[in-house]
């Protein structure tokens, strides 16, 4: 281990997005351009209906510019380009063509000079409907023979590929032989879970400025992950040379995975833009929001075998996941839950087999987690059952059966895998359960009263990034321009992207502390575009420090090698003679000759140097790729106390341990662990969007007020969270580091619905775990033991 | 979004003018909690907009002889922190406390609470076990209702267009002296409920004298559970005797499903708060009473 001291990383300082707790920061909804008009969307009230003809004229006639599916291009896409284009499913144009596939989806749109004038004329928008079909909203009418066709083709890069029965893809792995896994097996235990659709929620909803500039080309500020890849999607689809499509990096007001495609109102502001000749704004109500992206459900039968003393000899998993009226990454997403599947246990055999259905339901694509909550689920679920089956402590089952260091992890889907190289998996079960005093846990046989405590345990983890030794499917690149300016302050250009998390301090902290300039010198502005900076795939994937500060840091090094050798002209020495250090007297990075401090010169003194005498900019522009992908690991204690009476699950008190190697921001991580187990607890006892089967319509109408999220008094106590960091640093990651985001999140569904088990005995396949849904499993139980008391007494007589 | 006339009185006589030459075209904005939303929703018809907020007369918690008397600009944060709420009335302070967050109650007042005729208006639970009346005028008549005879339907009460509640008045009786609510939501902040219950129950020598029992968002308004009451008054409190009225209290109420919660679990909760509101208060009153 070669743990350092850092005089930057690990350390706390003011965050760099300073302007979001003053208010002042800038997010795409507060860009105004003047002379800019106001768009509205007109969506679907139909599941799914042909639409036979749109007309505007009469909206027009009110001075509004109208677009409808003629005015958009044919060009079929993916909003999400993360994958390569051979295994980009694209099904898809800016408006539907022919039908419209869910509520919610736009079919038209309306710019104004103000946005109740925009709303007047989306009224005068009349539109003929053909025929309507009853929505499909359960996956297994959607699979049916007789069920109406959603789409008859779509293309799988430039092939066309027919959809039947409504699948829109599939996927199947098969690791060693499964028949003689089972064989060997002593013990085999076999469950189906399901996990449910949930609404991001995140605090901003999608909003888009476009301006058509004179040269033909349009400058563009979005909610995005990924500045980037919206460029290249915008530029293909309305056939604009990619360098006069200019997208702007703008503050994110949260995300969680609903901006890594290109938002779906984007393409609809720019094509208002382009008609009208104008700047138009685009800004969606929160009704349009959760009617636009969803978490990927799934439906998992999983069986595993093991022998008596728990080594796992095989596993079977088969997924469903209905996707709703578009496929966005249902493919890479069946991939990686197969990868998170494969990568928990040494399965040794493995058969898996994914199936991907087209729903009228609103679109799913990533939130938090990829796949991994969901199916974290059903492993640490039968994990549970398996260990209780078997007689052995959970603890002691995972801890004999975990993929750990020097096993391979598959970080995204079966195409990019690596070998693991650092792991805290058993330092984190085995600290994590004497924090949890995990050995005062009794049988919930031994639970009596009204209100009963339980604790469960459950580990997960996340990839940090889509890199491998070989690149598989999926893009993974970042890049930054570093440039050191005349008084020794140090400029960073990326296009990454800061969701919340901190990414954006991470890469100051990592410019530092290659650079050794103060943290307040490094400046990570807001005012870049896609023009100033290069290539970044996206924040996603848990890939923003591991990547895009592994990136970040391999451009200030060589930064640092231009800035040592126009040191060594001034020191009249070589550059491997010299040293760079912080001077924190003096508030500057320092360079000296080795063992003569005194003979100092600052950074800004060479830097200024450098520019008076024209040697030129000290800077440098590059890209990298990461080579791996190392799983950070996490490791859920939880205790519930479950209400007998009410149903009501409260969580008292959590244990969290997390492996992101070295941390970088230490507050920050555990912001995320925090916020992340707040999210979970949604996921795990309270969140859905539900269908109405008739309308096809969300039972909420898309209204918050009927969707509840956790608040903070839903959280454990402050004092009664505890979260502990692993002992551990990535040889690969920048300066020891892995990610955290979507880790925090992977076990803590398993986790309470473990300790719930605990607590009542009652084992439960469906998420999320309602009050209702416990009483009626607590009623069915009770009769059940009735039920075998009468018969024992029955044999008695 | 519509275009408003926007009027902010000085006196309630001015109010009631507007409301008389008005009608159904005005409405009037207390905390704006309810009539917000409504605008947003199109749920509002009315072109004129009347502020009462500066209206002094309309505010205030305070004793009036034998009765405690609120303003109907009361808004829940007093209900929390008044002294004569917090430290006699408590259900009213209870019910407070769990309606929405700081924010909304620092608004709401309990005026529009009670206008806004929600089965789930929260302060009207603690308020019909109370036996509030409600003081209500317009410029061609005073008139007293009691709370339990103003609801009339979901979002409809016996006001007519022209008139409004200056006041509402309680007694400062024992019975009302203790009492106990309690709610259930999804949440536990920011959520309507998916049922409330509030009991009002005076003891003596072992035997009910007087209760009063209301519940919330099982009904199509708010309602006081006249049944259950009269089963239970002047008998003995005993262990049979509460799981006879859980039973009474769950044939009485009329839930139904949403998406908040199942008609089944609306009425089985119902009576189990009951029995905990009830068997909280029964228990300080008296000592023999067992689980
Ligand atoms: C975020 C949020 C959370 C909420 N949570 C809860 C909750 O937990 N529990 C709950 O019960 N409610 C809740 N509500 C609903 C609302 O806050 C309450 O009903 C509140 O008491 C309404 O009071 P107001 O002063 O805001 O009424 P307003 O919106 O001002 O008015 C409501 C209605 O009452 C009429 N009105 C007001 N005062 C008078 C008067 N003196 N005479 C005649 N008519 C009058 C108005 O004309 C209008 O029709 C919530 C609302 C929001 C927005």
């Amino acid at each position: 281990m070669e743990k350092q001291q850092y005089e930057f990383i690990g350390k706390q300082f003011d965050i760099k997005n300073i302007g979001k707790v003053t208010g002042k920061e800038l997010y795409s909804s507060d860009i105004n351009i003047p002379g800019q008009l106001y768009a509205v969307v007109l969506c679907s009230p139909y599941p799914h209906a042909e639409i036979k003809k749109i007309d505007y004229t009469e909206a027009e006639k009110m001075g509004a510019i109208c677009i409808g599916p003629d005015d958009v291009p044919d060009y079929l896409y993916n909003e999400r380009i993360v994958s390569i284009p051979e295994k980009t499913y694209r099904d898809r144009t800016v408006l539907p063509k022919d039908k419209v596939r869910h509520i919610g989806e736009a079919i038209a749109a309306c710019a104004a000079e103000t946005e109740e004038e925009a709303f007047a004329a989306l009224k005068k928008i009349k539109i003929e409907w053909g025929k309507k079909w009853k929505p499909l909203i359960d996956l297994d009418e959607a699979i049916k023979d007789d069920a109406p066709s959603i789409y008859d083709c779509v293309y799988l890069g430039e092939e066309k590929v027919d959809i039947k029965n409504n699948i829109a893809c599939e996927r199947n792995i098969d690791v060693g032989d499964i028949d003689k896994g089972f064989k060997e097996a002593e013990v085999v235990v076999e469950r189906t879970f399901n996990t449910q659709r949930i609404y991001h929620m995140q605090l901003e909803t999608k909003s888009a400025v476009c301006v058509p500039e004179a040269d033909g080309g349009i400058t563009v500020w979005t909610t995005s992950q990924g500045i980037h890849n919206v460029r290249i999607l915008l530029g293909n689809i309305f056939n604009i040379p990619l360098n006069k499509v200019n997208v702007k990096r703008i503050t994110l007001g949260g995300s969680f995975g609903s901006s890594i495609q290109m938002n779906s109102i984007t393409p609809i502001c720019v094509a208002l833009a382009l008609k009208a000749k104008r700047p138009v704004k685009l800004v969606s109500t929160r009704e349009d929001d959760i009617y636009d992206h969803s978490k990927y459900p799934l439906k998992t039968i999983l069986k595993i075998g093991a022998k008596k003393d728990g080594t796992l000899t095989a596993a079977h998993c088969r997924v469903w996941v209905e996707i709703g009226g578009h496929n966005i990454q249902a493919y890479p997403y069946l991939g990686c839950v197969a990868g998170w599947f494969a990568s928990l246990y040494k399965w040794k055999n493995i058969k898996y087999e994914g199936t991907a259905v087209y729903t009228n339901k609103v679109p799913t694509c990533a939130m938090q987690g990829y796949g991994n909550p969901q199916i974290n689920f059903a492993v640490e679920s039968l994990m549970d059952i398996l260990a209780e089956k078997l007689d052995i402590d959970p603890i002691e089952l995972r801890l004999k059966n975990y993929v750990g260091k020097g096993d391979e992890f598959w970080g995204q889907g079966p195409t990019v895998r690596s070998i693991i190289r650092s792991c805290g998996v058993e330092e984190m079960l085995i600290e994590g359960a004497k924090l949890a005093e995990w050995e005062k846990r009794t049988p919930p046989s031994k639970k009596k009263g009204e209100l009963r405590r339980g604790i469960g345990v459950a580990r997960g983890f996340h990839t940090s990034g889509t890199g491998g030794p070989n690149p598989g499917e999926v893009i993974d690149y970042s890049g930054a321009t570093i440039k050191i300016n005349e008084d020794g302050s140090v400029d960073v250009l990326t296009a990454l992207m800061d969701h919340g998390g901190g990414t954006w301090d991470a890469v100051a902290k990592v410019v530092a502390e290659v650079l050794k300039v103060p943290y307040e010198k490094v400046g990570i502005y807001n005012e870049v575009d896609t023009r100033t900076t290069v290539f970044d795939v996206n924040t996603h994937a848990t890939r923003g420090v591991y990547c895009g500060c592994g990136a970040v840091k391999f451009v200030a090094e060589k930064v640092k090698e231009m800035l040592l050798n126009y040191a060594a002209t001034l020191f009249k020495d070589l550059p491997e003679n010299l040293k760079l250090a912080c001077n924190k007297k003096l508030g500057q990075a320092v360079i000296y000759p080795r063992e003569i401090p005194e003979n100092y010169m600052t950074l800004g003194e060479i830097a200024e140097h450098a520019h008076i005498t024209s040697w030129g900019a000290i800077a440098y522009t590059s890209t990298l790729r990461q080579k791996n992908c190392p799983p950070c690991f996490i490791t859920h204690f939880v205790e519930v106390e479950v209400n007998t009476k009410t149903g009501e699950v409260k969580v008292p008190r959590a244990v969290i341990m997390g492996d992101s190697g070295t941390i970088i921001n230490p507050d920050l991580w555990e912001g995320q662990i925090i916020g992340a187990f707040s999210r979970g607890l949604g996921f795990s006892l309270l969140e859905e969007t539900k269908y109405d089967l008739n309308s096809g319509g969300l039972e909420c109408n898309g209204l918050i007020t009927d969707y509840k999220i956790p608040t903070t008094v839903e959280m454990p106590k402050v004092d009664n969270i505890i979260v502990r960091s692993a002992h551990t640093y990535e040889p690969t990651g920048p300066f020891g580091a892995k990610g955290i985001g979507e880790a925090a999140l992977s076990s803590v569904g398993s986790a309470v619905a473990n300790a719930i088990y605990n607590a009542i005995g009652i084992r439960f396949y469906d998420l999320p775990i309602t009050p209702e849904k416990v009483l009626k499993a607590l009623k069915r139980k009770e009769e059940e033991e009735k039920e075998s008391r009468r018969r024992v007494g029955d044999k008695v007589d | 979004m519509s275009l408003f006339k926007y009027i902010s009185p000085k006196t309630k006589d001015e109010v009631l003018e507007i409301l008389q030459k008005e009608k159904s075209n005005a409405c009037i904005v207390a905390g704006c909690s309810n009539v917000l939303p409504n605008i947003r929703d199109k749920e509002i018809k009315a072109k004129v907009l009347i502020d009462i907020t500066n209206i002094e007369q309309l505010k205030g918690i305070y004793q009036k002889e034998d009765k405690i008397f609120l303003g109907p600009l009361t808004t829940i944060n007093e209900l929390i922190y008044s002294d004569i709420t917090s430290k006699e009335y408590k259900v009213l302070t209870q019910a407070a406390q769990e309606f929405a967050d700081p924010l909304v109650r620092n608004t709401a007042t309990i005026g529009g609470n009670l206008v806004t005729a929600s089965p789930a208006a929260d302060i009207a639970i603690p308020l019909l076990t109370l036996d509030a009346l409600i003081k209500i005028e317009s410029t061609r008549d005073k008139r007293e209702v009691k709370l339990k005879d103003f609801f009339v339907g979901p979002g409809e009460t016996i006001l007519q267009d022209d008139e409004m509640i200056v006041g509402i008045e309680f007694e400062q009786s024992d019975v009302n002296k203790n009492g106990y609510f309690i709610k259930i939501g999804q949440r536990k902040a920011m959520a309507i409920s998916i049922a409330t219950v509030a009991v009002n129950l005076e003891v003596r020598q072992n035997k009910i004298n007087q209760i009063r029992i209301a519940a919330g968002s099982v009904a199509p308004t708010p309602v006081r559970l006249t049944g259950a009451e009269s089963f239970l008054k002047n008998k003995e409190i005993n262990d049979k005797l509460v799981e006879e009225a859980i039973d009474r209290v769950r044939e009485e109420v009329k839930p139904i499903s949403d998406i908040r919660a199942s008609e089944e679990y609306r009425r089985y909760i119902s009576g189990l708060l009951f029995k905990r509101a009830f068997k909280k208060l029964a228990d300080s009153s008296i000592h023999q009473f067992t689980n």
